[in-house]
């Protein structure tokens, strides 16, 4: 397989290189840190100053039961309601809307619940919960925002091995993930 | 030329080591050993080889915060092949995309992408664009799946090289435990491809001349290159682990098979990778 490469023939090929990736890393150089400026996700509540989502501590988890009321779904940030628990009143961060909403969320308002999640003091003098789960008393229904780790179940999309080395990560695919072929690299 | 591109690469390593991480985006360094049994695509006279791969990415992911939301996935990642020199290679990628949760476990992605590619055998060198759609489910925290296509139109240096293909694919993907987790796949797909052989075929023995084929001799390959329509069924499978949250390895085995006019061939491909992610 081994063949007398010309200079020549060396110099076009890596001139190509320079046709076909350096544009394409001067791209994701300046675009990148542009990305990561715009990107700051991990937001800070203006009363509570709980950071959310980012703010759930799995050395706090505790359960409240009580009556929810008061759901209020904001444009941008955690669905929040109150729970009454004895002498305690909670204020238990949810999930983004699209997520509540698609749970079916406010079957919770006037019901009796068990809420799971890490307890916090805000900022404001208030109690809060960043809830885990949700079970309606009534109906049994169980709602479930984050994971055992706290982490958010809305983070849910795409597929979970693309991070991890499995398909659709660049260590399987062709840099990007594409292919699944020849190792990952399809036609070549 | 060489130094330029070391240069580049260096410049754009610091750059990354530099960059603050935050919530929902990734950046992924990363080297893997694989071997393939037909490296030269041959149906007559398969080659295998070993191949050396190391690459950088950049991966915005989805925050979920809001129903829509976009993507930006972009990688350099070279290739060094420990008998088949020519065709070593390096290859950059970009993909910004969008996403859509369409319910809690559903989430659809739309993804163009441009790749460029550079190949000792500068006939090989490539200019490919294309789009990918990504539709996923997680129906609990251990169990997802996905489902793809993806359209890729390759321009080589020579035609023979160049090709389209639609391919479609399913996986499927069990969370055993927070770190272990293995995968299974299958893609089929149609389009272009190139195939070499050692036969003295002639143009005369061509079947469907005039519809499109195109052959050259490759000195790289040392043999026939012939470009024909096929189609192509992959069957993978990866079982990955994850040593910390940044650390991770992962093994995988795909196997290949395709099938045109001028016969068929397969390739048996295994890996083994270790990556960083931060």
């Amino acid at each position: 397989m081994a063949h007398p490469q010309t200079g020549n023939r060396g110099a076009i090929a890596w001139g190509r290189v320079a046709q076909a990736i350096l544009p394409l890393l001067a791209l994701l150089f300046f675009l990148a840190p542009a990305a990561i400026a715009a990107d700051e996700r991990d937001v800070v509540l203006p009363e509570s100053g709980i950071h959310y989502p980012g703010g759930f501590d799995v050395n706090t988890v505790g359960v409240i039961r009580g009556k929810a009321s008061d759901v209020t779904i904001p444009e941008s940030g955690p669905v929040c309601f109150r729970v009454s628990a004895g002498r305690d009143v909670f204020t238990v961060l949810a999930s983004p809307s699209w997520y509540w909403k698609d749970m079916k969320g406010n079957m919770v308002d006037g019901m009796d619940v068990h809420v799971s999640g890490s307890k916090t003091l805000g900022k404001d003098g208030n109690l809060y919960l960043i809830a885990q789960e949700v079970r309606v008393l009534q109906s049994n229904k169980v709602l479930v925002f984050r994971g055992e780790d706290g982490s958010p179940s809305w983070r849910g999309g795409g597929l979970p091995g693309q991070g991890r080395g499995g398909f659709g990560s660049p260590m399987r695919g062709d840099g990007a993930g594409h292919g699944m072929g020849a190792g990952g690299r399809g036609r070549r | 030329m060489r130094r330029y591109l070391t240069i580049a690469v260096l410049a754009m390593a610091v750059h990354l080591a530099a960059t603050p991480q935050v919530m929902g985006t990734e950046w992924d360094f990363g080297a893997k050993l694989g071997y393939e049994s037909n490296v030269n695509r041959s149906l007559d006279d398969a080659q295998s080889d070993t191949i050396f791969t190391a690459y950088a990415a950049y991966d915005r992911s989805l925050s979920g915060e809001s129903r829509v939301d976009w993507t930006l996935r972009a990688a350099l990642s070279g290739s060094a092949y420990a008998s088949e020199n020519d065709l070593n290679q390096v290859t950059g990628t970009i993909a910004p995309g969008i996403s859509v949760f369409l319910s809690p476990v559903w989430s659809l992605n739309v993804s163009p992408f441009l790749r460029g590619k550079a190949v000792s055998d500068s006939e090989q060198s490539a200019i490919a664009y294309g789009v990918r759609a990504t539709l996923s489910q997680r129906w609990n925290t251990k169990v997802y799946t996905g489902q793809y296509y993806c359209y890729t139109n390759s321009n080589a240096d020579e035609d023979v090289y160049s090709y389209y293909e639609n391919a479609v694919g399913i996986l499927a993907g069990i969370n055993w435990t927070p770190a272990f987790f293995t995968e299974i796949g299958y893609e089929y797909a149609h389009g272009d491809s190139f195939v070499t052989t050692k036969s003295p075929i002639t143009a005369a023995s061509i079947p469907g001349r005039g519809r499109g084929y195109s052959y050259r001799y490759s000195p790289a390959y040392n043999a026939l290159v012939i470009k024909e329509t096929v189609d192509r069924h992959s069957y993978g499978i990866n079982a990955g682990y994850d040593f910390t949250k940044t650390l991770f390895a992962v093994l995988g085995y795909t196997y290949t098979s395709e099938s045109g006019d001028l016969g068929s061939l397969d390739n048996h491909s295994a890996f083994i990778g270790l990556g960083y992610r931060f």
